[in-house]
């Protein structure tokens, strides 16, 4: 973009070791990656590899054994140094974190009441963002009160209210069908296309890594590491038939390809481990 | 699908419909459920009926029937000096509601944040912890010849007898309910820019609430029990001192009347807890969909 863009993520030869019961078990191996600004990364790989494990590290949740992370120069991870969340990286959570004790429009003000924003203008920001958003009927309700797939909506508004500048997703859509995931997919493009954001992105479905993705990163089995990157350059805004693209085919097949062969050999490691 | 754009959300899809009261009560009276119960009861009173007044067993011939208890308790004149019309009744029901409600309150009030700070920060749970488990299996009355060394006055002891169970079953269902909020809430509420004040107030306490109320229900429930000991052993007023005295002065229809009014007095004191706690969680009542 241009000199003011923010949100480029650098991850330089990060590793995570995880020490339950004296047993050390190396989550992510040197891992490196640049994101750039406002850059929608997916990053695929098979269950259990790390992916978790670094996008928490950025969000502000664990520290990492080595390497650093930084966030537009400034460090956001470093060995020995207590993590810290903040309102410039926004997580919106695998198994959804709405506080089922407020309605969506409480959810929404949540962040900018804690951070200070008088009570009425975060209400009138959160109308505003939520009618914009085609939520503003389900304002008053509780989450849950409303399905997956508006949960999963009201979420993403409560992270983008905050204007961060990189937001985090963990396998938000999963366990979702897939009529209600091509909505949610457009719903979630959509709003990031007023908003140039960065985003970190996990997921193992395939086809959804490719049609938001404009890059796709595969990732090793444990420990993991990149094991290759793609470039996605579809134009944008992309509609669900790119999906039938013979561009989109190849691409498919050359994720599906790295990515299964990761997979075969974490499965062959899960059968060492069990016998 | 033929348009790019997300439609709006359909308002059908959202479940705000509550059946309105007329329909409710309507389901209610046609459910079997109502007279299920109602037919429970029935048959207590004809147990109760038969084996005391109709074909009295071997040693319930010294107890009152149900008819004897009712016309004692409906009487403008009763034999024995309680009923219905008769202020002493009421004034037996004031002193024990006065004790649980001052010894409810103090559970709560010590209680309530106790439990929440002991789930919300590990160091004071690893202080209190031990010591909460080492006092709560103590059952309240081995408690009284220490309550009476200790407290000064004749309410005093009563009421902390009252208090200690409900204290600790208000602590640790608070500290559960804490324990019981999903690990992900926290890092949501510290990703939005909690300071620790917000994480305590917007998500340990709303987030521990069903299981306070739960606790709270439980504490009356405990309280009144030992109450009622406490009156029989100390007191002149009371429904516990009223059964007590009714059986020392052979007048037992009214250890009955006062059983029952006990009974009743439970009942509504866990409703009246129930509706405060479902009016401060309306999303667990209304998350039904």
């Amino acid at each position: 973009m241009d000199a003011i863009a923010r949100g480029a993520i650098s991850i330089r030869n990060v590793s995570k070791v995880y020490d339950p019961d004296g047993v050390n078990l190396l989550a992510v191996d040197n891992c490196s990656l640049e994101i750039a600004s406002g850059e929608f990364c997916v990053i695929v790989g098979p269950s259990g590899c790390g992916k978790t494990t670094l996008l928490n590290a950025i969000a502000g949740f664990h520290d990492i054994s080595a390497g650093e992370i930084d966030l537009d120069g400034h460090v956001l991870c470093r060995p020995g140094r207590a993590p810290e969340p903040g309102a410039d990286r926004m997580v919106v959570f695998q198994n959804g974190a709405l506080f089922p004790w407020y309605n969506v429009l409480d959810n929404v003000t949540y962040g900018p009441e804690v951070q200070g924003r008088p009570r009425k203008e975060a209400r009138d920001a959160a109308l505003a963002l939520l009618a914009e958003l085609g939520l503003a009927d389900i304002a008053r309700n509780y989450p849950g009160e409303l399905s997956s797939g508006m949960r999963r909506r009201v979420e993403i508004a409560r992270a983008l209210i905050n204007d961060p500048t990189v937001l985090l997703l963990d396998e938000p859509f999963r366990a979702m069908d897939a009529l209600t995931k091509g909505v949610v997919h457009e719903f979630l493009l959509q709003a990031l296309d007023r908003v140039n954001k960065t985003v970190f992105f996990i997921t193992h479905d395939l086809e959804e890594a490719l049609f938001l993705g404009s890059k796709v990163v595969i990732m090793t089995t444990r420990p993991a590491r990149v094991k290759m990157v793609i470039d996605v350059d579809f134009p944008r805004p992309r509609t669900f038939r790119v999906r039938s693209s013979q561009h989109y085919l190849e691409l498919k097949q050359k994720v599906f390809e790295a990515v299964h062969e990761e997979a075969a050999k974490a499965f062959a490691a899960g059968e060492r481990e069990l016998a | 699908m033929t348009t790019i754009s997300a439609p709006p959300p359909p308002a059908s899809s959202i479940d705000r419909l509550a059946p309105p009261a007329r329909l409710r009560l309507r389901r209610r009276l046609s459910s079997p459920r109502l007279y299920l119960g109602l037919t429970g009861i029935i048959l207590l009173l004809l147990f109760w009926y038969v084996t005391t007044e109709l074909f009295p067993l071997p040693r319930f011939d010294k107890l009152p029937g149900p008819i004897r208890v009712w016309t004692e308790f409906t009487s403008r004149n009763p034999t024995f000096g309680t009923s219905l019309f008769t202020p002493d009744y009421y004034k037996h029901i004031l002193w024990s509601s006065w004790r649980i409600a001052q010894a409810f309150f103090w559970a709560t009030v010590l209680g309530v944040p106790l439990g929440l700070m002991m789930g919300w920060k590990r160091r004071v749970r690893d202080y209190a912890f031990p010591v909460i488990e080492l006092l709560r299996p103590i059952p309240g009355l081995a408690w009284v010849p220490l309550a009476i060394l200790m407290i000064p006055g004749r309410e005093a002891p009563i009421i902390f007898l009252a208090f200690l169970p409900a204290f600790f079953a208000t602590t640790l269902n608070t500290l559960l309910g804490v324990e019981s909020i999903d690990e992900n809430y926290f890092r949501a509420a510290r990703c939005l820019g909690s300071k620790p004040r917000h994480v305590f107030l917007r998500v340990v306490l709303p987030g521990a609430l069903p299981y306070i109320f739960t606790g709270l229900q439980i504490a009356v429930g405990v309280a009144w029990f030992s109450l009622v000991a406490a009156e029989m052993i100390s007191g002149e007023y009371g429904l516990g001192f009223l059964i007590w005295d009714s059986y020392v002065l052979v007048q037992y229809p009214v250890i009955v009347i006062a059983m029952f009014t006990l009974g009743i007095l439970g009942y509504f004191y866990s409703v009246a807890i129930r509706f405060v706690g479902g009016a401060l969680m309306r999303w667990t009542t209304r998350a039904e969909a």
